[in-house]
C-alpha cells in the first residue's frame, strides 16, 4: 500500500467514523483485501484466514464510528485482523491441548506426532524453497553435504560448502527474517 | 462464521456499521433523559414531559445516528435550553412581582431572555461549523423542544416568548458572521 492509498483510506475511514455513508464502499473495497491478505499470511490456512478476516471486518465496522482521526487507519484496521488471527491460533492451540484419544491411538509408538510431522514438512518445504533461490552449484554442494556424500578430505569442497552455507543464511534471513 | 460472498460481506459490514453508530448515538440520551427527569422534578405535567420528551429523544437519537455533527448540534441545543427549562418554572413559583404600582409577571420575560441565550449560544457554535444551516436547524429544534418543557408554564405565550427569544438571539450572531465574511 503506497502513501497515496494510505492517505485515502485515512480520509475515508475518518469520514465514515463521522457518519459519511458515501465512504463505506471505498473503505470496504480497500480494507477487505488488506485484512484477508494479512490473515492468509499470518495463518497460512485459506479457510481459517477467510474466517478470521470476515470476523475482523465485521468487528471493524461495528467499531468504525469510534475511529479517531489522529490514529493510523491501516494500523487500526490490522489490529482487528491481528487479534482475530491470535484468537484462531489460541483456539487451535487449545484444541491441541485436549487430544482426541481415538486419534492418539492410531499414532504408532515412537512415530512423530501429527504436529511434529507438519512442522517437519513445513521446515522441509521452506528449506527446499531457499535452496531453489541459491545458485545451482551451491544447492548441489549443500545437497551433497546433507546426503553425506561429500568427498573426504577435499579442501575445495569444504571451502565451497562454507560459501554455500553463508549464502544460504543470507537467503534465509532475507525470506524469513532473523531472531536478532 | 460461514463463508460469505463479497456482496454478502459488504451488506453484513454495513449492518454492523449501523449497529455501531446506533450504540454511539445512544450517548445523546445520556443528556436528554436527565433533562426530562429534571423537567418532571420541576413539576412539569407528565403528559407534556412524555410527549415532548419522546419527540426530543427520537429526534436526538435519529440525528446523532445520521452524523456526528448533528449529535453535537443536539447536545448544544439541549444544553443551551437548560435555562429556558428552569427559569420560567422558578419565576412561576415566585408569582406576580410588584414593581411600584405595577404588577409584573416575570415568567414571560424569562422565557424571552432564556430564548435569547439559547439562540445566541447555538448560533455562535453554528457559524464555526462547515455545515452551518443544518447544524443550526438541528440545534435550534432541540433547544426549542427542551425550552418548551419549561416555557409552557405560562401557556402558549411562553412558547411564543421562547421562539421570539431564539430568533432574537440568533439574528445578531448571523448578522455579525455575515459582516465578518463579507
Amino acid at each position: 500500500m503506497d502513501t497515496r492509498q494510505r492517505a485515502q483510506i485515512q480520509h475515508d475511514l475518518t469520514a465514515l467514523a463521522a457518519g459519511e455513508r458515501s465512504a463505506y464502499r471505498s473503505v470496504f473495497a480497500t480494507l477487505w483485501p488488506l485484512l484477508r491478505r494479512f490473515c492468509e499470511r499470518s495463518l497460512r490456512d485459506p479457510d481459517l484466514a477467510q474466517d478470521a478476516a470476515q470476523t475482523a471486518l465485521m468487528k471493524l465496522f461495528l467499531h468504525a464510528a469510534e475511529f479517531e482521526p489522529d490514529r493510523d487507519a491501516v494500523a487500526w484496521a490490522l489490529a482487528f485482523a491481528a487479534f482475530e488471527c491470535r484468537t484462531v491460533r489460541n483456539r487451535a492451540a487449545g484444541r491441541r491441548e485436549e487430544p482426541d484419544e481415538a486419534v492418539l491411538a492410531t499414532v504408532p509408538a515412537g512415530a512423530p506426532s501429527p504436529e511434529d510431522a507438519t512442522l517437519e514438512a513445513d521446515l522441509h518445504r521452506a528449506a527446499e524453497e531457499i535452496l531453489g533461490q541459491l545458485r545451482p552449484r551451491d544447492a548441489e554442494t549443500l545437497r551433497a553435504a546433507l546426503a553425506g556424500s561429500r568427498p573426504t578430505g577435499s579442501v575445495v569442497f569444504r571451502k565451497r560448502l562454507q560459501r554455500a552455507l553463508e549464502r544460504l543464511r543470507v537467503a534465509w534471513r532475507h525470506t524469513h527474517g532473523s531472531h536478532d | 462464521m460461514a463463508r460469505m460472498t463479497e456482496g454478502q460481506l459488504e451488506r453484513r459490514g454495513r449492518l454492523a456499521y449501523e449497529v455501531g453508530r446506533a450504540a454511539g448515538a445512544s450517548q445523546v440520551l445520556l443528556l436528554v433523559l436527565p433533562v426530562l427527569l429534571a423537567a418532571r422534578l420541576l413539576q412539569r405535567p407528565t403528559g407534556l414531559v412524555l410527549g415532548v420528551g419522546a419527540l426530543l429523544t427520537v429526534l436526538g437519537f435519529g440525528l446523532a445516528m445520521l452524523h456526528d455533527r448533528y449529535a453535537r448540534a443536539v447536545m448544544a441545543g439541549v444544553l443551551s435550553a437548560v435555562p429556558a427549562l428552569a427559569l420560567p418554572v422558578l419565576f412561576w413559583s415566585l408569582g406576580i412581582v410588584r414593581v411600584g404600582n405595577a404588577a409584573v409577571d416575570p415568567c414571560i420575560p424569562a422565557t424571552f431572555v432564556s430564548g435569547v441565550v439559547a439562540g445566541a449560544f447555538v448560533s455562535a457554535r453554528a457559524v464555526d461549523q462547515e455545515h452551518r444551516l443544518s447544524y443550526w436547524l438541528a440545534a435550534i429544534v432541540a433547544a426549542g423542544l427542551t425550552g418548551a418543557l419549561g416555557c409552557t408554564v405560562v401557556g402558549d405565550v411562553g412558547v411564543l416568548g421562547l421562539l421570539a427569544g431564539l430568533a432574537a438571539g440568533t439574528l445578531p450572531v448571523l448578522v455579525r458572521s455575515a459582516l465578518r465574511r463579507g
